[in-house]
């Protein structure tokens, strides 16, 4: 609730109207009228109020504190009119379950009520003198009075961009995943020339080891999720694109529909897994990719517009390489310049790919290492015997089995039979749930998951096993578990008993030779 | 026969190897030989199946045989980001 009175506030009262039994914390902001202001003595304050608009902007600045933070609700009352010192010209109280976001959306809300609100001072002086100091609010009106062609001017001074490239940009859609140390200078980029549409997405809370490398964040941003931080940062470089943060990590759930929706990718993570994720979705959506790696002073950067003739990444590497195979920077350390560079050069490639301009790395792939300036440009072709793009591709479609990590997820129709034949399947279903009749049911083994946990030990076990339970889900959790405990071999099936029942025959045949 | 070539270390291959570039002569038939070859004196823990390797600024496959006065690049793969 947010409201603008005339009267003098009443902190007891609006605590009394905030009480909430499911609340433990309630976090108060009072802003006080002082006696002073850069070196005047103030007598008095008065405020000017354009109330319908105030009202409406503060209605979404709770709104956004609400989504942001884990809060119950929010009262706050702002002063209009006259005032004297010591009176309290703003107060904001918020409950909530914990004490920690209750305070983050404390400051959050009175920092953005300061900034946003179509608020008047005018400060009376203890000399007679009387000036109208701010409007808070006057940043929002200011790029109202700029137009896209100012914004633009110098872009679109050249020849081969003009208003046509200008248009293109502007209608363009791009997904960026990750927002790091690669992610932040290219976003910064792209939506500074104009990229129309632009999605963020990333997982992650900033940490305050982020900060010397991911140059949008401020220090007091650490904890908060870098995808809607970059967001309002970079909205405002430029009001005039649509943002959208997503804060959650790429995943073989969700790539598909992201890629689809896009015209173009970044990619500006950091591990395998997802860059050939990532890698294969754009392959099967056929939506250009720019991609950059790093690793301490070097950087790798390639674009894959699928043409014919072109490598893809995997007629480089048709699997995903082991994590141990290179360390990535969390582990290894990394000066900000070196991603700073690569984003930058991703973000050139992509307004390269977005402008017609053709893109000088889709059929090779840049070396740069900026310790000795050295740059090399190696050139890809096509690999007839890529698992993907080559002439008998082994991968038909986006699967868990192909991506690293993720893998310990099976789909029985994509093992062939010499790998079928390797698996030792084993239902953990509970006793109540089997029917005791199907044949497949008694050639798996059996050990109910209320049993397994206790009497399960990853050094003994040597074959790689298959969990099977209803669904998939148990079997899942259960694998991971494992997994997380030490043992490598352990695998989860895909939809469960009825994978089974629809490969019996294979699976009987493989496992009986 | 032996030949002269030239060869560029990226990533983990440059800090084992502890440089970046280098002449260096050798009888290697292959790329592969060629990188087994200097595996036992820089001690690289990539295997050559672990790596890719370009020969005058163009990915070939490992068992391209080597000529006098090549480039070759060997890179590991890199994710950081
Ligand atoms: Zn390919």
């Amino acid at each position: 609730m947010f409201k603008v009175t005339h009267e003098p506030i009443n902190p007891e009262q609006l605590k009394e109207q905030s009480k909430d039994d499911k609340a433990g914390s309630f976090v108060v902001f009072e802003g006080w009228v002082r006696n002073h202001n850069e070196g005047k003595k103030v007598a008095s304050l008065e405020y000017e109020v354009f109330e319908s608009l105030a009202l409406k902007e503060a209605k979404k600045v709770i709104d956004e504190a609400k989504e942001k933070f884990d809060i119950l609700d929010v009262t706050a009352v702002h002063r209009a009119g006259h005032i004297a010192i010591g009176d309290i010209a703003v107060w904001i109280g918020v409950s909530s379950k914990h004490r920690e976001p209750g305070f983050h959306a404390c400051k959050y809300i009175i920092d953005e009520i300061k900034l946003r609100l179509p608020i008047w001072k005018k400060e009376y002086y203890v000399d007679g003198e009387a000036t109208w100091v701010n409007c808070q609010g006057c940043y929002k009106h200011a790029h109202n009075h700029h137009t896209e062609e100012q914004y633009y001017d110098k872009q679109l001074r050249l020849k081969n961009l003009g208003p046509e490239g200008q248009t293109r940009l502007k209608n363009a859609k791009v997904l960026v995943v990750g927002a790091g140390g690669l992610g932040c200078p290219a976003l910064s980029y792209l939506v500074s020339a104009g990229v129309g549409n632009i999605t963020i997405c990333d997982g992650d809370h900033l940490e305050v080891s982020n900060l010397h490398r991911q140059t949008l964040y401020a220090h007091s941003d650490i904890g908060e999720y870098k995808a809607v931080l970059a967001k309002k940062r970079l909205k405002g470089l430029n009001p005039f694109v649509t943002i959208n943060a997503i804060t959650k990590r790429v995943s073989f759930d969700n790539i598909n529909e992201l890629v689809s929706m896009h015209d173009l990718v970044l990619d500006c993570t950091d591990n395998f897994e997802s860059k050939f994720l990532i890698h294969d979705a754009c392959y099967f959506l056929n939506k250009p990719l720019v991609q950059a790696s790093i690793y301490q002073s070097e950087g790798q950067l390639q674009s894959f517009t699928f043409k014919k003739d072109s490598g893809c990444q995997r007629c480089l590497w048709p699997e995903v390489p082991s994590p141990d195979s290179v360390g990535n920077c969390a582990e290894v350390g990394v000066i900000g310049v070196v991603p700073g560079v690569l984003g930058t050069m991703q973000a050139t490639e992509a307004l390269k790919i977005l402008l017609n301009w053709g893109s000088s790395t889709d059929s090779s792939t840049l070396l740069v290492d900026l310790m000795n300036w050295s740059v090399s440009k190696i050139k890809r072709s096509k690999n007839k015997s890529c698992p993907l793009c080559g002439d008998k591709p082994k991968i038909k479609g986006l699967s868990k089995n192909h991506y690293g990590r993720l893998d310990f997820e099976l789909e029985l129709s994509e093992l062939t039979d010499e790998d079928l034949a390797k698996y030792k399947f084993i239902d953990i279903r509970e006793l109540n749930e089997k029917d005791h009749h199907a044949a497949w049911e008694n050639f798996l083994l059996q050990k109910p998951l209320s049993l397994f946990e206790n009497d399960f030990n990853p050094a003994s076990q040597v074959d790689p096993i298959i969990l099977v339970c209803q669904r998939g889900a148990r079997s899942k959790t259960l694998a991971q578990k494992l997994r997380l405990s030490g043992a490598t071999g352990v695998f989860s099936l895909n939809r469960g008993v009825s994978s089974v029942r629809e490969n019996w025959g294979r699976i009987q045949g493989a496992q009986c030779q | 026969m032996s030949k002269v070539l030239t060869i560029k270390y990226f990533a983990l291959l440059k800090d084992e190897a502890k440089k970046d570039t280098e002449t260096f002569s050798t009888n290697a038939r292959t790329a592969e030989e060629l990188f087994i070859e200097l595996s036992k004196t820089y001690g690289f823990s990539l295997k050559p199946e672990q790596i890719r390797v370009s020969i005058n600024d163009e990915f070939k496959d490992l068992s391209e045989e080597l000529t006098e006065n090549d480039t070759i690049v060997f890179i590991p793969p890199v994710a950081g980001g």
